[in-house]
Formats: C-alpha cells, sequence, structure tokens
C-alpha cells in the first residue's frame, strides 16, 4: 500500500518535471539519447517500437535497457539518437519518402519484406565489411541469403523470425485439424454448438492477412512471382492455387466456421483478445502470440491450448511464412557505417540474442543460441522449431509489397463474398500486371532544366503581386503583405505544384518527372474511383446532416436550459466538446477498442445485452461505414454545437418571452423565434463542416484502414495512400486535382452566399 | 421568466444534459478504466467499466518510459507559435479588409474563401516538396511555418467578421480626434474584438493540437513528435498494448481538456460577441 503510495507521489512529481532530474549523472540509455552525451559520432537509428527501449512491454522495454546499457559502456564515442517510428504501414511510408529525400537515418529496424525496396534504389548498405563471415555462419542460412545481392554483399541483419500456427483449445478441438475439410467440420461444429468462433484469423486490409494465408499457396506449390521479380500468382496453376486459398476462406464464412469480424481484423491482438476472452476455438496465429497467451489466461485456462502446423489443402503437406525483422544500414560514410554495425552485432550477440527473444516470444535465428540455450530447444520451442522447418519467407521481389496490397483487398472481397474468388484473384492480378508494366517502361525522367516547373512558382508570386499593383489604394498594401506572402507561398504555390504534378508521374519526394496525361487516364479507368467518390460522398453527407442536425438539437437543449437556468449545462458541454479535442487518431484507436468484434468488445458486449448483437460493426460494409460516421459525427458534433449555441444566444431574450407569454408551441417557437436568427450560422457550419469531413482521414486510419477491402476508402484516405504507400505522387495529385474540380461548384456556392447577404448575417451573428 | 413553469419543468432537461453528458463521455471513461487496468484485464469477459485491481503502473510507465511528456511539450510549443504567427498576420489583414475600400478587396475575400476548402490532405506531397527545398524537413519551423499558413484563410475570415460588427461610429470619432490608422487599429479596434480574438485563438490552438497528417510527414525525429504522432507511435507493427496507449492518451488529453474548462467561457463569450451592439 505504501509502495502505491510512493509510486503516486512519483509521478505527480514526474508530471511536474520529468526534465529536471537530470543534474548528477546522466542516465546511459534515455528515451531519445541512448550512450555516452558527449559522444565523439552520433548515429541516427529509426528503430520499430516493439524492438527497442521503448518497447511498450516493459519486459522487452527491459532487456534493451540493459543491452544498450551494455552498448554504451564498451562504446564511450558513440551514441545514438532513436527515433522510434509509427506501426507498420507508416513506418515504411517514412522510410520510403526519407529514402526519395536523401534523408535516411544510419541504422533502421525494417520489416524482411520491405528490403527489396532499398535494395534497389542503392539506399542500403552492404554489412559484410564489418562483419565477418565466421560470425554470418552463425546465422540461420535463409537469413544471409535472402538479405544477399548476387555479388555476395549482405545487406541486413535478421532480428529474430516467427512462424505461423494454428492455436486450437484441445477440449474443444480433440484432434487438430490437417486439411481445410476437417477444419471447417471442426470449426463449424464447435461455433454451432458452443456459440462462439470456431476459427478466426486476420482478413482486414494489412500485410498479415496475405502473409498469414501464403502458406496454404505455397504448400500447393504456388509462386507468386518468377526468377526476374514477375508477378504470376494470377497465371496457369498458381492462378488456380490461389483459387483455392480465397474459396476456402470464403467457406470459413460460409459453413459458419468463422464469423465475418474476420474482416476487421487487423492486430494479433484481436486474436488474442478473442482467446483470452473464452470465445474462439481455433486461430491461425503467430509463435509469439503464445507469451501473450500465457499472461491473458489463467493457467487452467491457459492449458487447454495447443498448437499445430496450418492446415493445408492437402493434408500431407505443410509450410509456414516465416517472417521477422532486419536491422538494416543507410550510412554510407565508412566511419559511420563500422560504427552502425557494430552496435548491430553487439544487440544481436548471441547471449543478448537470447535475452530478447526470451521477451518477445520470437525465434532466434542464431545457431549457437539454440545450442548454449536450451530453453530453445524445450517445450513449446520444440514444436515451433519443427513448424518454422518447413517455413518459408516473402519472395525479395520489388513488387511484393504491391502484391500484398492487391491480395489483401483479393481476400477482403472473397471472404465478405463481394466477389468470387476466381473475380478477385482475377482483379488483383491484372492491377498487379499494370503495375509491373508500368514500372518496366519507366516515364521518362527530366534532367537538368525544367522550365515548367517554374510555372507554379511565377502564378503564386504573379497571383500575390497582383494585389500590390500600382492604381489600387497604397494604404493597405502593408497591412495585407505579411499574409499575403505566407498564403502565397504555403497556400497558393503548393496548389499550383499540385496541378503541375498532376500531369507527371512523379514519384513522392523525387523531382524531374516527364509530363504526360497518364496519371488523369490511370485515375478514371481505375475501378475503385467511382465506388470511392460514392463512398466518400456518402460519409461527408451523413457526417454534415448529423452534426448538423445534433449540434443543433443540443445546442437548443443547452440554450433552453440556460434560460431556464438549468444546472448541469456547463458539465454536458465540456463533455462534447471533449470528444471535440481529442485527436482524430486516437478518436479512430478508441472507437476501435470500443467497436472490437469480440465478446471483450464494449458495445457488442450492450448490444448483446439487449439482444442484438454482436454484430460486425467493422467488418461488414455496410456497418463500417456506419461505424466510421458515427465515430466522426462523435468527434464533430462539439464544433456545430458550440457554433450554434453562440448564434442561440443572440437571439434577444424579449423573444423567448414574448413566445413564453404567447403559449407558443415548441415549433413555433423554432420556427418563428429560433431558425429565422441561427439559419445563417447553419449556412456558416454547414460549409465549414463540409470541408473538415472532406479532409478527415486520420479517424479512418486506425480505426478501419479503409476496409473491409474498401469500403471505408475515402478520397482523402485514397489520395493519403496513393502518395506516401505507393509513392506515386503523380496519380495523387491528379486525385486530387479531380477532387478540387468536384469541389468548384461548393466554392462557389460558398462564395455566392458569403457575398450575399445571409453569409454576412452569419458571419455577425457567428461573430 | 415564470418562475412555477420554470422550476415544473426543469428535470427533463436535466436528464437530457445527463444523457448528453454519458453519450460523450463514454468513451473517454472506457479509455479511463482502461488505462486504470492490468494486462490481462483488457480483454476480460464480461468487460468491466470499474476495474477490479486499478493500478497507476501504466501512468507510470507512459510517464517515464516514453516521451509523452516531451510530446506534449512539442505539441504546446508548436500549437503555440503557429497561433501567434497565424493570429500576427491574419489580423491586420483583416482589419485592412474591414475598414478598406479597394478594389482587389472583392476578389481576395473569395480568394480566401475558396482556399479554406482545400484540404491539407491534398497539399502533402507538394507543401513536402516546398519544405524539403527550403531545408526545413524534421524541424519545428517548418510545421510551425506550414500550420501557421494554412489556418490564415479562416482566421482573416472570421476575424474579419468581428470586425465588421464595430460600429462606425467609432471610427469617425477617432479620424475626428486624428488618430492614424495603426493606432486606430491598435487603441480602439483590437481591445473591443478581444472576446473574438480569444476566440480565434482557441479554435487555432484546438485544430494545431490535433493536426496529424502533416505532423506525420514533416517531423522524422521522434523528439520532435507531437502528442498525435506520439500516440499513433505507441502502437507496434503487430500487436498493441492497449492499456499503455490509453494511460498515455489520457496523459496527453487532460491539459486540452483542462484547458477548455478554463477557456470556455472566454470562446462562447468570444463567439457571442457583438450581440449587443448588432
Amino acid at each position: 500500500m505504501a509502495r502505491r503510495w510512493i509510486r503516486i507521489a512519483l509521478l505527480a512529481l514526474g508530471l511536474c518535471g520529468t526534465a529536471s532530474h537530470a543534474a548528477a549523472q546522466p542516465p546511459l540509455v534515455t528515451p531519445i539519447r541512448v550512450g555516452n552525451p558527449d559522444a565523439r559520432m552520433t548515429l541516427s537509428v529509426w528503430a520499430q517500437q516493439d524492438y527497442s527501449h521503448l518497447a511498450s512491454r516493459p519486459a522487452i522495454a527491459q532487456v534493451f535497457t540493459d543491452v544498450f546499457t551494455d552498448w554504451a559502456k564498451a562504446t564511450p564515442d558513440v551514441n545514438l539518437r532513436v527515433s522510434v517510428m509509427p506501426a507498420l504501414e507508416q513506418h515504411k511510408a517514412k522510410l520510403l519518402l526519407a529514402a526519395s529525400a536523401g534523408r535516411l537515418p544510419d541504422v533502421a529496424s525494417i520489416d524482411s519484406f520491405w528490403m527489396p525496396l532499398f535494395l534497389d534504389n542503392g539506399a542500403v548498405q552492404p554489412l559484410d565489411d564489418y562483419w565477418p563471415a565466421s560470425d554470418r555462419q552463425d546465422f540461420l542460412p535463409f537469413t544471409i541469403s535472402t538479405l544477399s545481392d548476387p555479388a555476395g554483399h549482405v545487406y541486413g541483419m535478421w532480428h529474430e523470425t516467427d512462424c505461423r500456427v494454428l492455436y486450437y483449445r484441445k477440449d474443444l478441438v480433440p484432434q487438430a485439424p490437417r486439411s481445410w475439410a476437417e477444419l471447417l467440420d471442426v470449426a463449424s461444429r464447435v461455433s454451432r454448438e458452443k456459440k462462439i468462433s470456431g476459427y478466426l484469423y486476420n482478413a482486414g486490409r494489412w500485410e498479415a492477412t496475405v502473409f498469414d494465408h501464403l502458406a496454404m499457396f505455397w504448400a500447393q506449390g504456388g509462386a507468386l512471382v518468377d526468377q526476374a521479380g514477375r508477378p504470376v500468382f494470377g497465371e496457369g496453376e498458381h492462378r488456380q492455387r490461389m483459387v483455392n486459398v480465397l474459396a476456402f476462406l470464403r467457406d470459413t464464412i460460409k459453413t459458419g466456421a468463422s464469423p465475418r469480424s474476420v474482416l476487421a481484423s487487423m492486430d494479433y491482438q484481436q486474436l488474442t483478445s478473442a482467446a483470452a476472452a473464452g470465445d474462439v476455438a481455433m486461430f491461425l496465429g503467430g509463435n509469439w502470440q503464445l507469451a501473450d497467451l500465457k499472461t491473458n489466461l489463467a493457467p487452467e485456462e491457459f492449458a487447454k491450448w495447443d498448437v499445430a502446423p496450418i492446415p493445408q489443402r492437402d493434408p500431407a503437406t505443410s509450410s509456414t511464412g516465416t517472417g521477422g525483422w532486419i536491422w538494416v544500414v543507410f550510412a554510407k560514410d565508412p566511419e559511420r557505417r563500422r560504427a552502425a554495425v557494430e552496435f548491430i552485432r553487439r544487440v544481436e550477440a548471441p547471449a543478448n540474442a537470447a535475452r530478447i527473444s526470451e521477451a518477445t516470444g520470437h525465434l532466434p535465428v542464431r545457431r549457437s543460441v539454440y545450442e548454449q540455450f536450451p530453453t530453445f530447444r524445450e517445450g513449446w520451442y520444440a514444436r515451433f522449431g519443427e513448424i518454422v522447418a518447413s517455413g518459408q519467407a516473402r519472395p525479395a521481389a520489388a513488387m511484393y509489397p504491391a502484391i500484398s496490397t492487391e491480395l489483401q483487398l483479393a481476400i477482403g472481397y472473397a471472404v465478405s463474398g463481394d466477389r468470387t474468388p476466381e473475380e478477385a484473384v482475377d482483379t488483383a492480378f491484372t492491377n498487379i500486371t499494370q503495375q509491373w508494366n508500368r514500372r518496366s517502361a519507366a516515364a521518362p525522367m527530366r534532367t537538368g532544366f525544367d522550365p515548367l516547373s517554374w510555372i507554379p512558382v511565377l502564378l503564386a508570386v504573379g497571383l500575390t503581386a497582383w494585389l500590390f499593383m500600382p492604381g489600387a489604394d497604397p494604404s493597405p498594401r502593408a497591412w495585407l503583405a505579411p499574409a499575403a506572402a505566407l498564403t502565397g507561398l504555403f497556400v497558393l504555390y503548393p496548389i499550383f505544384e499540385l496541378i503541375r504534378l498532376s500531369f507527371t508521374r512523379a514519384t513522392t519526394g523525387q523531382r524531374g518527372a516527364g509530363y504526360t496525361l497518364q496519371s488523369f487516364t490511370d485515375l478514371l479507368g481505375d475501378p475503385n474511383f467511382g465506388p470511392m467518390m460514392v463512398v466518400t460522398c456518402l460519409f461527408v453527407l451523413a457526417s454534415v446532416v448529423l452534426q448538423l442536425g445534433l449540434g443543433f438539437g443540443m445546442a437548443y437543449l443547452m440554450d433552453a436550459a440556460r434560460r431556464r437556468r438549468v444546472p448541469g449545462g456547463l458539465v454536458a458541454r465540456v463533455a462534447v466538446v471533449s470528444a471535440w479535442v481529442v485527436p482524430g487518431v486516437l478518436v479512430g484507436v478508441l472507437w476501435k477498442i470500443l467497436l472490437m468484434e469480440n465478446r471483450a468488445g464494449l458495445v457488442n458486449y450492450w448490444l448483446t445485452g439487449l439482444g442484438v448483437g454482436p454484430l460486425p460493426l467493422l467488418s461488414s460494409g455496410t456497418l463500417a461505414v456506419i461505424s466510421v460516421i458515427a465515430a466522426n459525427t462523435w468527434r464533430g458534433c462539439a464544433f456545430s454545437m458550440v457554433l450554434q449555441y453562440a448564434g442561440l444566444q443572440r437571439i434577444p431574450r424579449e423573444l423567448h418571452e414574448a413566445a413564453d407569454l404567447e403559449g407558443a408551441s415548441m415549433w413555433q417557437r423554432l420556427r418563428v423565434v429560433v431558425l429565422p436568427a441561427v439559419a445563417p450560422v447553419i449556412a456558416l457550419n454547414g460549409v465549414l463542416i463540409t470541408l473538415y469531413t472532406f479532409n478527415t482521414f486520420d479517424l479512418i486510419l486506425p480505426l478501419t484502414g479503409g476496409g473491409p477491402a474498401r469500403q471505408t476508402e475515402v478520397a482523402s484516405l485514397f489520395m493519403y495512400r496513393l502518395a506516401f504507400y505507393d509513392l506515386d505522387a503523380g496519380m495523387a495529385a491528379a486525385a486530387a486535382v479531380v477532387m478540387l474540380l468536384l469541389n468548384v461548384p461548393l466554392i462557389w456556392v460558398a462564395t455566392r452566399l458569403a457575398s450575399g447577404r445571409p453569409m454576412r448575417r452569419a458571419a455577425r451573428v457567428a461573430a | 421568466m415564470r418562475r412555477g413553469a420554470g422550476y415544473g419543468a426543469r428535470w427533463p432537461y436535466i436528464a437530457a444534459l445527463a444523457a448528453i453528458t454519458l453519450v460523450f463521455l463514454v468513451p473517454q471513461l472506457w479509455l479511463l478504466s482502461l488505462s486504470l487496468k492490468e494486462k490481462s484485464a483488457v480483454y476480460q469477459y464480461p468487460p468491466r467499466l470499474i476495474p477490479e485491481n486499478p493500478t497507476t503502473d501504466n501512468y507510470w510507465f507512459a510517464l517515464t518510459r516514453t516521451q509523452i511528456p516531451w510530446y506534449l511539450w512539442n505539441s504546446f510549443k508548436v500549437a503555440f507559435f503557429s497561433t501567434v504567427l497565424t493570429l500576427t498576420v491574419s489580423l491586420p489583414a483583416a482589419y485592412a479588409l474591414s475598414r478598406e475600400r479597394f478594389r482587389a478587396r472583392g476578389p481576395i475575400m473569395a480568394g480566401l474563401l475558396a482556399m479554406q476548402m482545400l484540404s491539407p490532405v491534398v497539399l502533402l506531397v507538394p507543401i513536402y516538396g516546398l519544405i524539403q527545398g527550403m531545408g526545413l524537413v524534421d524541424t519545428h519551423t517548418g510545421l510551425i511555418l506550414v500550420y501557421g499558413s494554412l489556418q490564415v484563410p479562416f482566421t482573416i475570415w472570421l476575424m474579419k467578421s468581428f470586425f465588421d460588427s464595430l460600429p462606425p461610429a467609432l471610427f469617425d470619432a477617432a479620424r475626428v480626434d486624428g488618430a492614424g490608422r495603426w493606432l486606430t487599429f491598435r487603441a480602439i479596434a483590437l481591445p473591443l474584438v478581444g472576446p473574438g480574438l480569444a476566440a480565434a485563438a482557441i479554435l487555432n490552438l484546438a485544430s494545431y493540437w490535433a493536426e496529424f497528417s502533416l505532423a506525420l510527414v514533416l517531423l522524422d525525429a521522434q523528439e520532435r513528435f507531437t502528442i498525435p504522432v506520439g500516440l499513433f507511435s505507441l502502437q507496434g507493427a503487430y500487436e498493441t498494448e492497449w492499456h499503455i496507449v490509453a494511460a498515455a492518451s489520457i496523459v496527453g488529453l487532460v491539459p486540452v481538456i483542462g484547458a477548455f474548462v478554463l477557456l470556455q467561457r472566454h470562446f462562447i463569450a468570444g463567439l457571442t460577441a457583438g450581440s449587443v451592439k448588432g
């Protein structure tokens, strides 16, 4: 008890001044700086959050703190500036952007399958100069061969590896299924009889959805790409193999073996959570989840679980996907490169690697670790060891990330039943072939002086300067100049530059692409463009109407309460506004937790209590759109409420009193007294939130990621993905220009309103 | 107001206000509840709003083992300076547009409105190129310049309407007394639009505080991340420790909600300002 109070006191202290206690001995491992503060050389490190001293899991954080302290003590002349990158896709996007802008860090952790992206552009540096062959031989062969070029240079050091396995509950599934048929059979029976999910897996819009299921494709002999890296998964026998996998996944839903909620599974934790809630009999997960399962379950519950190889079409075959993150070095300078390689070698030294793997639950990749530390040869590790023997890594092809993006969608379409497995595979393959052809026939690059690239600059300068042309009254010039300079530079110029980019096939961060109309033709020819626009309009329209309506309702209620001197108005107002100040990303995360589609999800728990649920709130296309609208409305109502509340307060008290005396009904009062006064505010409000809603994607990104399939992918998310996941700046710009053109009528209406009477009144009322 | 009728009708209002409060607070309460739970209780069935074994460990972890305090400081710094920048350049412009009649005035107002309709997401790529060209990628200066500029059109537009609502007689009087344009602006107009200025400042602060996409793209180093990017980066690659994210989020939210409670009177007053003067 006393300990707790000490902690609370320390916490308060920490709040007051976390920085102030760094007085005497500077600690060697701080969140950002690792090592001696006065070191001669500083290496920048872009780390993966769950593989660093900043991991959210205390055990992992502790191991890395120790490992880094050891390194720092041994290397006083070098220190690190660590930056933890946002999760998975954003991490990749930031690295690619940095690569194209020439701003890469010295050292980074990357997912092994991204390697080709950095090998192709020559960003990643070989490690073998400073990494002796004797030490390399200690690593499992695939970790070296996958990361080597034909000349024998090695470009990365594998952290750890993992494999995918079937987790199953022995009390419900006495014998682990070996084939798809057996799995469907036992899973549908369990879900019928026990009213829980028979079989869960990832089918949301993220990498694991594809990777987890590649084992089922590989075991049939399937291949994604040929020797030259050309995509082949949609041709000949490979097509049929891929169709088989998708058909099996479709059947998991059809037979009732799996709930549709798999479509919203975008985090392995969702599988663990279902297991912890006693809501699932089997799931396809990663070996590292075992540790989590152990912490989340009571010992007697944990004892019910076991693992087996992934069931296959032909029970005689086996395969599993082995992944893992790797260290890479981008530093070109030999001295920095040496320091960087020495750092990662020290972190991955056998004794450290063993401690790290014990904390993370992943599988070591060093032979000596298996030899020296018996833990990794016994019990669960022995089981995983057998399974990983049939493991296969993702192809080291530059097209893989694009293939994965397309297959994520294909799996989404097949599982949701929106497309047949054949259609889904064929669409994915057509899209990927187009991308491959485009990549092979790279757009002409311009080098040297490009006169057209100055047009945006000239336009922005010209338009800004027009304000200051002679002849006009000279007085306001100085007053307008600062604002004109800033908006000219940071708003006008980007707009014109955007229009220029839309006529190129530029890559994000790179300059000098040739001019073409291809971005527009590709965009308008994209079958997803139409549905995306429909979703966007639906999302914007519904959000705006709801926010205006609810905002007005609440404002009216609060105003009425204020006139009647009812207490509690302030509390309600603060509650509503507290939703508005939550950053959009957090709103997305928060609603994702609330809407979780297993029994531990709060909303579904309540819906079940009401006899309605559980509902596929994020995995059914329609419900996901509704969920996204609801979350956005929850956040946005406050703005409308505050504006309209201010508008309502402007209504003279006498008018209300007159209405009281006349005994006016609610409706009469609204029509005669209230609406005429607030109508202009509502108009202004409507225009503003239409704009805000068009821009919203920070909320959708964590909530659904645009899924299931693409059903919640609104225009801003579409553009963001194009620009920062695919680095297709040209096409993103084309999409933006199309959006701008579509916005022109809206802008025109707004301008008309502003120059006419209603808007002027609105502005006055709002003011 | 008739006392009897008013009094009898009070409780439905209280009930309605309570219902609104509850609906809007449930997500935050759930966040609070998660932040006080142990890991094993996060996915507990049935879900419990009040944790069985509340613990402050997550807060301890968020404050000492993550950079949430840094992120808060960064967000504060960026939001504050961006707001100062926006207001500094917008106020004179808004004043001139409100008081002066000149040829470009109409087109400027229309242009400002059109610029407001633009999404910063749309402009991310050219803005990145521009900031890269200026050598300001991964600096707070770059982010502040971009933020400060993007809200200028809206702020000019808003502030102009406040200046518009000031009675013209005031300015005539000032002219008669021989006050110059600058003196009139500083000594007469500015103090009178004080509440409006506060409202504009709060609106700007709130939007800068929560901005995600520009900060994500323009900042590389964790030591410069703002709260939204920082919280986002607490999610792991494959798995997320929700109880830690929850505690960190609460730490990130408390200052903003606190600030709003303190400032809300000024905010509403600012937005309603001018009501007496009409």
